[in-house]
């Protein structure tokens, strides 16, 4: 009972990580049929820049956190003025749209290196602290994690679900034609898509750092893949969808090693699994675990 | 008389020329040898051990030239390119091994730091038919066993070693027959090394509890610590790099089950950044092997090496690169060619393999001379470990055990190991 616990509570730290990622990524791809594959170096962004508001200019982590997700809105919007705003206008296609972010994910990268050098960082904070529940170990920053998130996740599902903006995002993303003609600002619903995106994901990256206790310039690029199959997973282009994958993802990965489960799976092949649970679950339902055909955001 | 003129004069003619082959150097016509680096220089985790062999390979090359110049020896040894494998990946490393085989045309690769990237260095080289390569810091037994068509040299001894060493340290402390928890990171080095323990552990008398591995990108390390406290052990051998164990350490603290002093680990740790990296009070405690210089006038080294590259991040294994790239340039006078057969022989002619008059790293014009002669040298290097076995491997190896205290690195040199 206490394995089970203790790696059910692991998985949904993880999961809750992969979610939030996950949703910018999906928001992108709804309201812009853009695969953002530059969106795992904005959780590299968000841990570097947290770390650099916190050490070099002795800011409370609190604070810190609140800025680095302002600046991955700052950087998303940038790109968005400088770079996909002009090739939506040249009509880009799929592929070219790919190739661009998977350009900007290596220069996001170098950039981070260049800035911050290449040595790993860690956020000053208690990694050892922990409180017994049934008899599994749950570590303080994983149980802050989980309720920050928590917290994070139903603040945004109520923004897209209440909101104007979140409803024109929905409007927008069902049907781009129809929600131009009938008046809806275009501009600012992108506008609010990369800032979503920007700044869940610079947060996702600052509960990484936080949860690991160590975090290099590639952390982002490592979780990209599995970000990638929580979206998909939670069907591609739905917000709601890629929230749930995520911990869907988490939960599957860490309950594979249970040793009740058959003995459980060597650790090492835990992506394999994730994988393993997508494709079969795209064998079955080639829309994800929770989409219908015609549902977006 | 005309006749016996001609006669004097064709035995002067051969005496003379006898006498002129016997002063010049054996290789009189001079050969070029190229050489160029491949090192982690930029990227997490081995930048400072990348950027310091590196730095050494360039002064290995420096200093023979010096040599070369001072002892009248035609030809040359150059430093053509350093690329920059970032972090060792194997994609990066690849495609720089292949740019300076086939465009740079090196005769000699001096790289990779980690033994998963030499081996991708190495399947460049093997499918070559003049490029050698030399590991600087290499340690896997996967090495030994490579298909490389003796074209895969290393400076540094092969896990095979380390493992012995492993087993004797833990064997003082815990006895023959004790039970051991193997952890590893999941690539060349870790398995290799891991594998490698088990064996010479078994044969020991000892037992296995267990073993887990781990990916270095993984998005958690929980379930492979809660693995690995649940086995039966007296102690933990643990293989791994600074920046993953930094995320295992705490792992290993919160399930509360973890005692750092029943754990040994390996040189990556003998280092006081690796401390830093991972935190003091995790690593207290914690005590490990590591492969140890074997060379000459190493101090003297360090101070001129500190002088040509004053801002060399410095590590311990600095020299085995200097080695590498002195071996590689002496190998290439001593071949007088350039196809991989005659280098690899040439390597082995000046590590001492066949013997001959031994040299340290400030009796490089007397070892050119020597060379250049065609006699067999010993190159007592920096690092120290030249004498090359048929696989390409140091012939033998020095190691130290190592504790951490409080955050400092402890040594006893009564309990290194030899072999």
């Amino acid at each position: 009972m206490a394995e089970f616990v203790q790696l059910l509570f692991n998985g949904l730290v993880e999961g809750s990580i992969f979610g939030i990622a996950a949703l910018g990524i999906s928001l992108v791809y709804s309201v812009l049929h853009l695969v953002n594959f530059a969106a795992g170096d904005f959780l590299t962004l968000g841990a570097f820049a947290a770390f650099f508001f916190v050490t070099s200019l002795h800011m409370p982590f609190i604070v810190a956190v609140v800025l680095s997700m302002i600046l991955g809105v700052v950087v998303s919007l940038i790109l968005e003025f400088l770079l996909w705003q002009k090739l939506r206008k040249s009509g880009a296609g799929m592929l070219a749209l790919f190739l661009v972010a998977t350009g900007v994910a290596f220069i996001l990268r170098q950039t981070i290196s260049l800035v911050f050098g290449s040595n790993s960082r860690k956020f000053d904070l208690d990694q050892l602290t922990t409180y017994e529940f049934l008899g599994a170990q749950i570590a303080k920053t994983q149980l802050i994690v989980l309720c920050c998130a928590s917290v994070a996740i139903t603040a945004i599902a109520l923004y897209i679900k209440k909101s104007t903006t979140g409803k024109n995002m929905r409007a927008y993303a069902d049907n781009s034609s129809l929600a131009a003609v009938s008046g809806i600002n275009v501009d600012r619903v992108i506008l609010a898509t990369w800032s979503i995106s920007g700044a869940f994901g610079a947060l996702a990256g600052v509960f990484q750092g936080t949860v690991q206790g160590q975090f290099t310039n590639g952390m982002g690029l490592d979780l990209l893949l599995s970000i990638l199959a929580a979206v998909v997973l939670g069907t591609i282009g739905d917000a709601y969808g890629a929230l749930i994958g995520g911990f869907v993802l988490g939960v599957v990965m860490e309950l594979s090693t249970w040793d009740a489960l058959f003995g459980g799976i060597p650790s090492t092949y835990k992506p394999v699994v994730a994988f393993a649970v997508l494709v079969i679950v795209l064998l079955f339902k080639p829309e994800g675990i929770f989409g219908v055909k015609a549902r977006k955001i | 008389m005309k006749m016996n003129n001609r006669l004097i004069l064709a035995t002067i003619t051969v005496a003379a020329s006898a006498l002129l082959v016997s002063t010049v150097p054996a290789n009189a016509a001079g050969v070029d040898i190229r050489v160029g680096t491949i090192q982690p220089m930029t990227g997490a985790g081995f930048a400072d051990y990348g950027t310091g062999l590196a730095n050494a390979a360039s002064f290995g090359v420096a200093s023979v030239t010096a040599a070369m110049t001072a002892a009248g020896v035609s030809g040359s040894c150059k430093m053509i390119a350093q690329e920059d494998s970032v972090s060792d990946a194997p994609s990066v490393v690849k495609e720089a091994a292949t740019k300076l085989a086939k465009s740079d045309k090196v005769n000699f690769i001096i790289g990779s730091l980690t033994s998963g990237a030499s081996l991708e260095v190495g399947s460049v080289t093997a499918a070559s038919t003049g490029v050698i390569a030399i590991a600087s810091a290499a340690s896997s037994p996967a090495l030994t066993t490579f298909k490389d068509n003796d074209t895969l040299f290393r400076t540094y001894p092969s896990d095979l070693l380390q493992a012995q060493a492993l087993v004797k340290a833990i064997s003082k402390a815990y006895g023959n027959s004790s039970w051991v928890t193997v952890g590893a990171i999941n690539n060349s080095f870790g398995t290799g090394l891991a594998k490698a323990f088990k064996a010479a552990w078994i044969k020991n008398g000892g037992h296995i509890g267990g073993t887990v591995l781990w990916n270095a990108g993984a998005a958690s390390y929980d379930s492979e610590a809660a693995a690995l406290v649940k086995t039966k052990r007296d102690a933990f051998v643990f293989v791994d790099y600074p920046d993953s164990f930094a995320k295992m350490a705490p792992a290993l603290v919160r399930t509360k089950k973890w005692n750092a002093s029943t754990t040994f680990m390996t040189e990556a740790f003998n280092d006081d950044s690796a401390i830093k990296t991972v935190g003091a009070s995790l690593m207290n405690g914690i005590r490990g092997t590591s492969a140890k210089t074997n060379g000459t006038d190493t101090a003297g080294w360090k101070a001129a090496f500190k002088t040509a590259f004053p801002k060399n991040p410095g590590t311990f294994v600095d020299g085995s690169g200097f080695d590498a790239a002195v071996l590689a340039c002496l190998a290439g006078i001593s071949a007088g060619g350039t196809s991989a057969r005659s280098l690899a022989k040439g390597l082995r002619n000046v590590g001492g393999v066949n013997g001959g008059t031994a040299y340290s790293w400030n009796q490089l014009t007397a070892a050119v001379k020597d060379v250049a002669a065609g006699k067999p040298i010993t190159f007592n290097g920096v690092w120290g470990y030249t004498k090359f076995d048929k696989a390409g491997d140091p012939m033998g190896g020095a190691f130290e055990v190592w504790s951490v205290k409080d955050g400092v690195i402890l040594h006893d040199s009564k309990t290194d190991v030899q072999f």
